[in-house]
């Protein structure tokens, strides 16, 4: 018998429920100062996720392509590891990488090739009356090109004859040669590192951004061709490629002992050095992203908490203003179940309108943070309906309190107010 | 069945055809066994109703009068079940209302009884058709015939030219019958009205009273308080109320 009968029957709730949503919208529009001011709290809240989530997003998935594109398998060495902490004190003692150490590195079981790169401080580059002033000058061998997978699109790249005999030729980054050479081949022009006479051999393929920095703005010359200046500014660092990625767990050890025996460390001592992959610059990025995630998460609970006490506060002055109307409805046959889901069903409007505005909001500064600014943003569904969901059962919980007000009203007392 | 639920046989009669009450055994629509009404007010006790029984058998048409303070109203929310008596029985349809918890009370008022208040008590933001619908809603009734039921309840009481206009659209007697729409729309077995006339002047009270005269006619048990004889005479029945006790109940004709 009870399964005969249509669910309606059972859950007038349900008819009625366009009824309570469209009063929630009745109630926007009779009070739209106080409505709006209200659900402002939810608004922000919602428009930070869904503006933060897609900005996040959009970071990840370009920090992912540009992750894989320095090439997965590569081992840094450096003088400490991304974000680790260290003192000024602890920052004199560490040494960058010498010639022998590199030496020693290269002839390791699990190494196919290092590339030692050398900072060259460098303030002026010209060719003829072009200047360029912000590339990065790096003085490497010939194993740079097998160890980055980077290679000349034109010309030849720097050779171990080269190296050997510290020849001043130079490769440039495409950046470098846009500058310099507007419609001239650069092949075998001459340009002036600091007043020094370097010949172009030849041009890098592009490379693209790495964390918003140009990659192409660059200059490779063979190591030795230029003298050591200033100390700060020629230290060495080195990338290395192993046999294969599945050993590069195994080929980080072989350098770190290696290094540590070249420098004679002390079996307890720290490294003075640091050996990493790519996957800690994975981590470090993690971190920061799960930091915004917390800030995001931060900002929209207090927004979604303000706005949640003004929509309690709303619907507390709404059962006021309407006790006889809550009476009259019970008088007609309403359940405590039905006025319980009527004032709830108005709470999770004006949230959900909220939650709305708010994600039209955030989602229209993710559109402009995507087009206008270096930052790329994709709208995140999944956090959109997780943002909406939220509005909603922000809407349900401070309503609970008002709606449960209303339902308990007794009939009587109800139809007799004034 | 659950405790909330209404038999899935409860008739939905549409108010053109008023419905053959069922009756008790021995034919009454309303039994009332000495119904007491008790308000604790601090260590106060206050008795609305000591001790009042009748029978009202189906299609009766009762007046209730009494001096104001009486317990008339008191009366009328225990046979509308808004209230249930501190004492005594009361039985509608052979149900023992005063044994009911809310949600049963509820149904019963959906389905059994239709009130119309003094001051017509109508949602000031809904339309007359929307007023008129409301008791379908909570009956769980779909739409498309909520709206073919309320229609058929305004036009009985010739108001198919208003439907789309609010209450404060609508002239005060116009305003009465919209509510005594709604009041009929789920055919219930009583129609329970506290001083319909109270808030209308003679004329319109006038009017409201015919309608009610017609609605007596069609079948339909009526119970109505005023302080009005004029409007009392209109009735088959009167019952005289003094300080929470019947005084009298006459019949006539
Ligand atoms: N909620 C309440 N609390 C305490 N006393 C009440 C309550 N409701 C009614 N009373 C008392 O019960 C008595 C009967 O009231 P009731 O409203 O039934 O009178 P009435 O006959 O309808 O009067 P009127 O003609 O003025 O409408 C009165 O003395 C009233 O003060
Ligand atoms: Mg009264």
């Amino acid at each position: 018998m009870r399964l005969t009968r249509p669910i309606a029957a059972r859950w007038p709730v349900l008819l009625s429920m366009r009824e309570a949503v469209g009063m929630g919208l009745a109630a926007i529009k009779a009070y739209k100062l106080r409505a709006s001011l209200t659900i402002l709290g939810v608004v922000m809240g919602i428009m930070t996720v869904t503006g933060m989530s897609s900005i996040v997003a959009g970071l990840n998935a370009s920090m992912a392509r540009q992750i894989e594109s320095l090439g997965s398998s590569v081992l840094l060495i450096r003088p400490a590891a991304p974000g680790e902490h260290i003192s000024d004190e602890e920052w004199r003692k560490r040494k960058t990488l010498s010639m022998d150490e590199v030496q020693a590195i290269s002839v390791l079981p699990l190494v196919r090739a290092i590339s030692p790169m050398e900072f060259v401080r460098v303030d002026l580059i010209k060719y003829g009356n072009q200047k360029v002033q912000d590339a990065t000058t790096f003085a490497t061998t010939a194993a740079y090109e097998t160890v980055h997978d980077a290679f000349v699109q034109k010309g030849r790249f720097i050779s171990d004859v080269d190296v050997d005999r510290a020849s001043p030729v130079a490769v440039l980054g495409t950046d470098v040669v846009d500058a310099l050479f507007a419609g001239v081949d650069p092949i075998d022009k001459e340009v002036f590192l600091d007043g020094r006479r370097f010949r172009v051999i030849g041009v890098m393929e592009r490379k693209g951004k790495f964390l918003f920095m140009s990659r192409d703005n660059i200059i490779l010359i063979p190591r030795g061709s230029i003298q050591r200046r200033d100390q700060r500014f020629n230290f060495m660092i080195a990338d290395v490629k192993p046999i294969s990625p599945a050993v590069l767990d195994r080929a980080v050890d072989q350098i770190r002992d290696a290094i540590r025996r070249k420098r004679k460390l002390r079996y307890l001592a720290p490294d003075n050095f640091a050996v990493f992959t790519q996957d800690t610059l994975t981590d470090l990025y993690r971190r920061i992203t799960g930091g915004i995630y917390m800030v995001m998460i931060a900002i929209s609970s207090i927004g979604l908490v303000v706005g949640g006490v003004g929509v309690m506060n709303i619907m507390l002055v709404s059962v006021t203003e309407r006790t006889r109307e809550i009476g009259v409805r019970k008088a007609l046959g309403a359940k405590k179940r039905d006025i319980l889901w009527q004032f709830l069903t108005e709470a999770m409007t004006l949230t959900g309108t909220g939650g709305l505005l708010g994600i039209f909001i955030g989602g229209g500064v993710a559109w402009l943070v995507d087009r206008f600014s270096p930052f790329p943003a994709v709208i995140q569904t999944s956090w959109v309906m997780v943002a909406f969901a939220t509005a909603l059962a922000v809407g349900l919980f401070f309503g609970l309190w008002p709606a449960a007000k209303a339902a308990r009203l007794d009939p009587i007392e109800a139809l007799r107010y004034e | 069945m659950s405790a909330d639920a209404v038999p899935p046989s409860a008739p939905a009669v549409p108010p053109s055809a008023p419905p053959a009450a069922a009756a008790e055994a021995d034919g009454s629509l309303i039994r009332a066994e000495d119904l007491w009404r008790t308000y604790v007010m601090g260590a106060e006790e206050i008795h609305a109703l000591r001790g009042v029984s009748f029978t009202i058998a189906p299609n009766e048409y009762v007046a209730v009068m009494g001096p104001s303070g009486s317990g008339k109203s008191t009366l009328m929310n225990l046979i509308g079940c808004l209230d249930t008596p501190s004492r005594g029985r009361y039985v509608l349809r052979g149900k023992v209302v005063s044994e009911m918890n809310d949600n049963e009370l509820a149904a019963i008022r959906n389905r059994e009884i239709g009130f119309v208040f003094q001051t017509f008590n109508l949602l000031p933001r809904a339309t007359a058709l929307h007023n008129v619908e409301l008791p379908l809603v909570y009956a769980g009734i779909p739409k498309d015939e909520r709206m073919e039921r309320a229609r058929r309840a305004l036009a009985m009481v010739d108001l198919a030219d208003r439907m789309t206009h609010k209450p404060n659209e609508l002239s005060g007697g116009q305003r009465q019958r919209v509510a005594v729409a709604r009041a009929l729309v789920m055919g219930p077995a009583i129609l329970l009205a506290d001083e319909p006339t109270g808030n209308l002047d003679t004329v319109t009270g006038e009017e409201i009273m015919r309608l009610f005269e017609k609605l007596h006619a069609e079948g339909n048990t009526i119970i109505l308080v005023t302080h009005e004889k004029d409007v009392a005479d209109h009735a088959q029945r009167t019952i005289h109320i003094r300080d929470g006790k019947i005084e009298s109940d006459e019949k006539r004709r």
